[in-house]
Parts: structure tokens; C-alpha cells; sequence
């Protein structure tokens, strides 16, 4: 099976503050992987470093990507080949249009892929049918992006986004906060369709709740900036049960 | 870049720089008069101008009066050299205007003053090159009337931009919503200062003066200074300011997306200018605005 990501040994620190301390992990073609943990152990930050965010710096460790040293490349060079990050929390950009951003990130990404760029038609096309994905209204990517938009539109346009660029791997930090149960099944719903046999999505999430949609192949715990335990998707219901204090006890 | 009054020449009424072409009376019982560099325009009451009386620059002077219950709607170019404009709206009649500005050296000041229930809506984009000095006053002299300003002005590398709007509210129950942007780069230095006078019997004012700037860079500049005289005690007013930089998250959010840091910056810029260009009403007006806009845009980030 071909493998996507390898990560090995991964140290990042924010403002010399280490939060990851030597991450092992590795995603192959066609799985879902779920990353759990409580609060404050790592998990977003080990989304942000993988999506080449400025405000962590690497101290040791190496990620390849598709064969590729992904820590050599910048944050648009790694979007561009397919890493895909949906945000915790989504920005908001005033005055830009979701279609004007959306038309520059398929570009991108097309001429990463060595395909035509697309015409305006074939565009709006694309934008309507990837906008059904999750069911989005219509008028919204008619709007400046995540502006005024409602905690769960702005959950569903990150997968509308997921669904334009086609990513190879997706990273989903937290998209199930802050989201009602049909808006979770909604960006579920969006998520499972994406899936193909070439590509692969980690979902890092706080709740099984989310999994009873977006079924896991693997679970893994990250604890104080390491994963401390991997499972099948029973983890996630035995975390679910019984919280985190047995296996942190374990650790200890 | 475009001047001003070629950016607004469409297939409609056109009175370019210095031209004749549009001058006399008009479907809608309007009549604009030309005299020594001097324009008038007046809409009899109850004429509703569908179309915008698209005006070049090479006029002065202007003066329009927009009588009782009429309804027009107006572009300007302001271009190089000395503008002074002064608008009366009748009782229940509306003003709206869209101005370009383009130049070199441009002063231009205006003064509207609206009756009762009157109304006025202007929206500014400010282009030139080099330095504009802008002043708005705006008289709400009658009950319910309404006061609505928005407009954006760039200095680049090497210019100077100042914007100035005055806003009296002298009779109660009158609105006025004020929001100036400013964007500066390399060294672009740029002003704003804006003043709402609420008199002791405006009862009932609701006034709002918004300033948000952007600075590019760490030599450009923005000063911003607005203020409220408020006299009346029944009031709703706010005002604020902002000068900051562009959004770290915003443009790490679009590059994840996969546009590169340029692309990610132009369109935040493209953005800021777009709140205020996209509240111009001819559509097709905006666009080409907005076109003329990002060539500055490009030249604002190459002096970052």
C-alpha cells in the first residue's frame, strides 16, 4: 500500500515551549486515522506543523510526504501537493469573495497536478457541484469568506474547500466543535464521500461522537506531545467510556 | 493608470472634461448648465433620474440641487487640481454619488446639505499618485434626514494622502454612518480626520465614524483622529479607529489553500478596497474601479 506520510521523531516548540516531543506516525493510501488526547496535548499543534504553520518552529524529527522531505517546503508548496488542513477556526476574510479564493487555490493546485486550468464555466460548475458535497447554500460562496457565516457553515465551507482541492491527505482539527448533530453528519457525510482508495484523512477530534460517522481504520492517543497508545477504532469507544486517566495512569 | 474620467466614460450621459456633450435638459426635467468652468445641475421636484449623470473632471465648480422628492444619482472624476462641489437635497429627495479620484495633485472639497427626510449616500475611491487632500462636509439641516460615507484612499511610496469629513447633525432624529479606510506603503503617509458635531437640540442622532487602516511595511504612515462634539444627551453615537498591519492568520489560512504569500496579501489588500468600492451601485462601475484599484494594490505591495 503506498504510503502518504512518515513521520519520525517530530520536536516542535512555540516560543522555545516544546509541545511535540517526538511523534511517530504513519498513514498510507485509502486509511482514516483519528487522533485523540484532552486538552492541550499537542493535537492541533501537530496539524499546524504538518500544514508548515510559522508560528512552531521544528527542533529535530523528519515528516516525508509522497517521498518528499515536507519540512523543506513552505506552507503553500505543501497545499499544493495535496496536504489539505480543515481549521479549527476557520478565518474570516472581509471583502474576499469565496469564489475569487477558491478560483487562485484550484489553479494552484492544478498546475501542481499539471492539469489545464479550468474555464470560468467549468469553475462555477465545480463550485455547485462540490458545494452540494455539503449541502452549502449557494449564495454563500457568493460571500466574502467564513464572513458572517454561522459556526457550522463555516465548518461545512471548510469541507466545500476539502472537496474543490481533491487533497491527497486531510487534516481535520476539531471540525466536529461547535457543531449540532446535523451539521455534524452533514461535514461526516461530505468527509466519506471525498474518500477514495489514493487518498487519506486524519481527524483529530475530542469525541467518539464524530467516529460514528467518520469510521477510523486507526486511533491514537497523543499525550504531552507523544502518541502513547495506537488502537483499532474499539479505542475510541473504550476512551469514550472510560476517559483518559487509565491509560495516563499507565504512562505515568 | 486610467484617469478618473475615463474609468467612468460608459455608453451612457457623459460630460467629459471640458465637453458639452450631455448639457441641457433631460428626459427627467433635469438641466445641467455649463458657465466658466462652472456646473449646475438641478433636478426639479419629484424627477427621478434613472440613469447616473456621469460627470468628467475639468469642472471647478460644482452645483446640484436635487429638488423635493427627486431622486438622482452621480459619478464624478476627481482629477488633478482645485474641486469644489456643493449639494442641496430637498426635503425627502436622494443623492447618491460614486467618485473616483486620480491625480497627482488633487484638493477637492465638498458640502452637502440635506433637508428633511432627505438622503445622501457617497462612496469615494481614491487612486491618484502622488498627493489628495479630500474634505467632505455634510449639513443634516432637516429632520429624519440621513448621511451615509464611505471611502478608501491608498498612499504609495512617496505619497501623501489626507482625508477630512465633517458631519453636523443640527436638527434631531437624523442618521449618519461615516467609514473611511486608508492603506500605506513604503513610505505613503496618509491622514484621517473626521468630526461629528451632534447640536444641543439633535435629539434622537444616530451617528456612526469608522476608521480602519492598514500600514505596509515599517515606514508608512497613518494618522487617524476621529472625533464627536456632542451636545445633545439623547444620542446614539460610536466611533473608532484601527491601525494595523495585514492578518498573519488570514494569509496563512490562503496559503494552506495553496496561494503563494504575494497572492494571499494582493487579495486581503483587494479585499479591504473591495468593502468599499463593491458598495457602488453600477455594478459594472465597481468592476472596472476595482481593476483600476489592483494595479495600485500591485504597487503598494512591490513598495512593502
Amino acid at each position: 500500500m503506498k504510503n502518504i506520510l512518515t513521520v519520525k521523531g517530530l520536536h516542535a516548540t512555540i516560543d522555545g515551549k516544546e509541545i511535540l516531543r517526538g511523534i511517530d506516525f504513519s498513514v498510507n493510501a485509502g486509511e482514516v486515522h483519528a487522533i485523540m488526547g484532552p486538552n492541550g496535548s499537542g493535537k492541533s499543534t501537530f496539524a499546524s506543523v504538518i500544514a508548515g504553520s510559522p508560528r512552531f518552529e521544528v527542533t529535530s524529527g523528519e515528516v516525508i510526504y509522497n517521498g518528499k522531505n515536507l519540512l523543506e517546503m513552505n506552507i503553500e508548496e505543501r497545499a499544493r501537493a495535496g496536504i489539505f488542513l480543515g481549521f479549527q477556526y476557520p478565518v474570516e476574510i472581509p471583502g474576499v469573495s469565496m469564489a475569487n479564493f477558491m478560483k487562485l487555490a484550484v489553479a494552484r493546485r492544478r498546475e501542481y497536478l499539471g492539469q489545464p486550468p479550468l474555464s470560468s464555466g467549468e469553475f462555477l460548475k465545480l463550485m455547485r457541484e462540490k458545494g452540494k458535497v455539503v449541502e452549502l447554500d449557494s449564495k454563500l460562496t457568493g460571500r466574502a469568506v467564513n464572513e458572517g457565516f454561522s459556526g457550522g457553515e463555516k465548518k461545512k465551507n471548510e469541507i466545500f474547500q476539502m472537496a474543490m482541492l481533491e487533497p491527497e491527505l486531510a487534516i481535520l482539527d476539531e471540525t466536529d466543535s461547535g457543531l449540532d448533530i446535523d451539521a455534524l453528519r452533514i461535514v461526516a457525510t461530505g468527509v466519506n464521500k471525498l474518500r477514495t482508495p489514493d487518498n487519506a484523512t486524519v481527524v483529530i477530534t475530542h469525541y467518539q461522537r464524530l467516529l460514528d460517522y467518520i469510521v477510523p481504520d486507526f486511533v491514537h492517543v497523543l499525550y504531552k506531545g507523544q502518541i502513547i497508545l495506537s488502537g483499532t477504532k474499539e479505542l475510541a469507544l473504550k476512551l469514550e467510556r472510560e476517559g483518559y486517566d487509565w491509560l495516563i495512569n499507565q504512562y505515568k | 493608470m486610467e484617469r478618473a474620467s475615463e474609468l467612468m466614460k460608459t455608453a451612457g450621459t457623459v460630460i467629459a472634461a471640458g465637453g458639452e456633450s450631455g448639457l441641457g435638459r433631460r428626459a427627467s426635467g433635469a438641466e445641467i448648465r455649463a458657465t466658466d468652468g462652472m456646473l449646475t445641475v438641478t433636478v426639479p421636484a419629484g424627477a427621478v433620474e434613472a440613469e447616473p449623470i456621469v460627470i468628467g473632471a475639468g469642472y471647478g465648480r460644482v452645483e446640484v440641487t436635487i429638488g423635493e422628492g427627486a431622486s438622482a444619482a452621480f459619478c464624478f472624476a476627481t482629477e488633478e487640481g482645485e474641486t469644489h462641489r456643493r449639494f442641496a437635497v430637498g426635503a425627502n429627495g436622494s443623492l447618491r454619488i460614486a467618485e473616483v479620484v486620480t491625480g497627482r495633485a488633487v484638493r477637492a472639497a465638498s458640502e452637502t446639505r440635506l433637508a428633511d427626510g432627505a438622503r445622501a449616500e457617497l462612496v469615494t475611491v481614491e487612486l491618484g499618485e502622488g498627493e489628495a487632500a479630500l474634505a467632505y462636509d455634510t449639513l443634516l439641516e432637516g429632520r429624519s434626514a440621513e448621511a451615509v460615507q464611505a471611502a478608501i484612499f491608498m498612499a504609495g511610496d512617496g505619497e501623501r494622502k489626507s482625508v477630512k469629513v465633517r458631519v453636523e447633525h443640527r436638527v434631531s432624529d437624523c442618521r449618519s454612518d461615516v467609514s473611511v479606510k486608508g492603506v500605506a506603503s513604503g513610505t505613503g503617509f496618509g491622514s484621517f480626520d473626521g468630526m461629528v458635531y451632534v447640536a444641543q437640540d439633535a435629539q434622537h442622532t444616530e451617528a456612526y465614524q469608522q476608521s480602519r487602516n492598514l500600514v505596509l511595511g515599517g515606514r508608512a504612515r497613518i494618522l487617524t483622529s476621529p472625533q464627536l462634539e456632542i451636545y445633545a444627551d439623547d444620542v446614539k453615537c460610536s466611533h473608532g479607529a484601527t491601525v494595523g498591519q495585514m492578518s498573519d492568520e488570514a494569509i496563512y489560512y490562503m496559503r494552506q489553500r495553496g496561494l503563494s504569500e504575494a497572492e494571499a496579501k494582493g487579495l486581503q489588500l483587494t479585499g479591504f478596497v473591495n468593502e468599499v468600492v463593491s458598495r457602488i451601485a453600477d455594478g459594472a462601475l465597481a468592476g472596472r474601479i476595482l481593476e483600476a484599484a489592483s494595479e495600485k494594490i500591485v504597487r503598494l505591495q512591490q513598495a512593502e
